[in-house]
């Protein structure tokens, strides 16, 4: 399977070349080594932020004042935002959809994008979680994620009695969402009601399985990066 | 809403397939949190479905916002891609 992050080759040079540029000045030198020694997701946005902000056309010596003022306010505003948007779909006291679903949803969410490091984080915050049907939904998920068929997998589960149909709904939705095949409709979105989840249940899950594959983007198009430079 | 199947240049339409939140039963929190989001939001079908989740939907906004309109950089067409 081929992985489904792509960053075009001109992507690529545009940034790589704005950070040479950069790192001319002396602070934009300093944060330069702070990104490569970083692993850091919430450090990685803030450098997309700035890549994709900087005029491509400019002099190294207008450039410090221009660059601290986009850092100020756009990758000001986004880095806030994407830790924001992190924060508010994994809230604690998350209720149209329980924190021990969307957790489940987002692991399988990073798995299907082929970024097992994201996934697995997901899956120990959901270990580490608090509830009585915890070893359940982790079974569910691990099943799901081990198995080399993905449909066959699916179906497996469908048929089980003993699976959570309400879990099964929502990652069968996640998978459609994530990899289109087959594409999310309105079928799915009726499967999803008669699973139990009204409509701030079903936004609070795509926005979620929205945000970890642009979550595993900016740090797959980070990773590159740093291999670039 | 119909699928299309031909070709066409028309912009073309976005309709919600969950129920859309009322504004005469918006929250004090969604209308402020439309406006945020984009001048249309306040008519637009999309908009009124997300803001089912308004803290979401706000924090979505911003980080899409201060990517797709930031001045220079690449083009918008880039970036959508």
């Amino acid at each position: 399977m081929l992985p489904r992050v792509k960053i075009a080759p001109q992507v690529l040079k545009l940034a790589s070349d704005e950070i040479e540029r950069i790192a001319t000045d002396d602070e934009m030198q300093r944060r330069t080594i702070r990104f490569q020694r970083s692993d850091d997701g919430s450090t990685a946005a803030h450098w997309i932020a700035l890549l994709f902000s900087v005029p491509g056309e400019h002099t190294v010596a207008s450039l410090p004042s221009r660059v601290r003022i986009i850092l100020d306010t756009h990758a000001g505003l986004f880095h806030r935002c994407t830790q924001g948007s992190h924060d508010a779909l994994l809230d604690q006291n998350a209720t149209s959809l329980s924190l021990e679903e969307r957790l489940a949803a987002a692991s399988y969410a990073a798995h299907l994008s082929e970024a097992p490091g994201a996934s697995l984080a997901y899956r120990a915050r959901l270990h580490d979680l608090q509830c009585a049907t915890r070893n359940e939904t982790l079974a569910q998920l691990e099943q799901l994620i081990a198995s080399d068929d993905v449909q066959a997998g699916l179906s497996a589960q469908a048929t089980s009695t003993t699976r959570n149909a309400r879990l099964t709904a929502i990652l069968s939705h996640t998978r459609s969402l994530v990899t289109l095949a087959p594409p999310p409709g309105k079928p799915a979105l009726v499967r999803l009601r008669e699973a139990g989840l009204e409509t701030r249940g079903s936004v609070a899950l795509s926005q979620l399985v929205a945000f970890v594959t642009y979550q595993v983007r900016v740090v797959a198009a980070l990773r590159a990066l740093e291999a670039a430079i | 809403m119909s699928v299309p199947r031909a070709f066409t240049s028309q912009t073309l339409g976005w309709s919600a397939w969950l129920d859309t939140v009322a504004l005469a039963d918006a929250s004090p929190e969604q209308p402020t949190v439309l406006e945020a989001s984009h001048p249309q939001a306040r008519t637009s079908d999309y908009y009124l479905l997300l803001v089912h989740e308004p803290e979401i939907l706000q924090q979505r906004s911003g980080a899409f916002n201060s990517i797709m309109y930031a001045p220079a950089g690449l083009p918008p067409a880039w970036r959508t891609q």
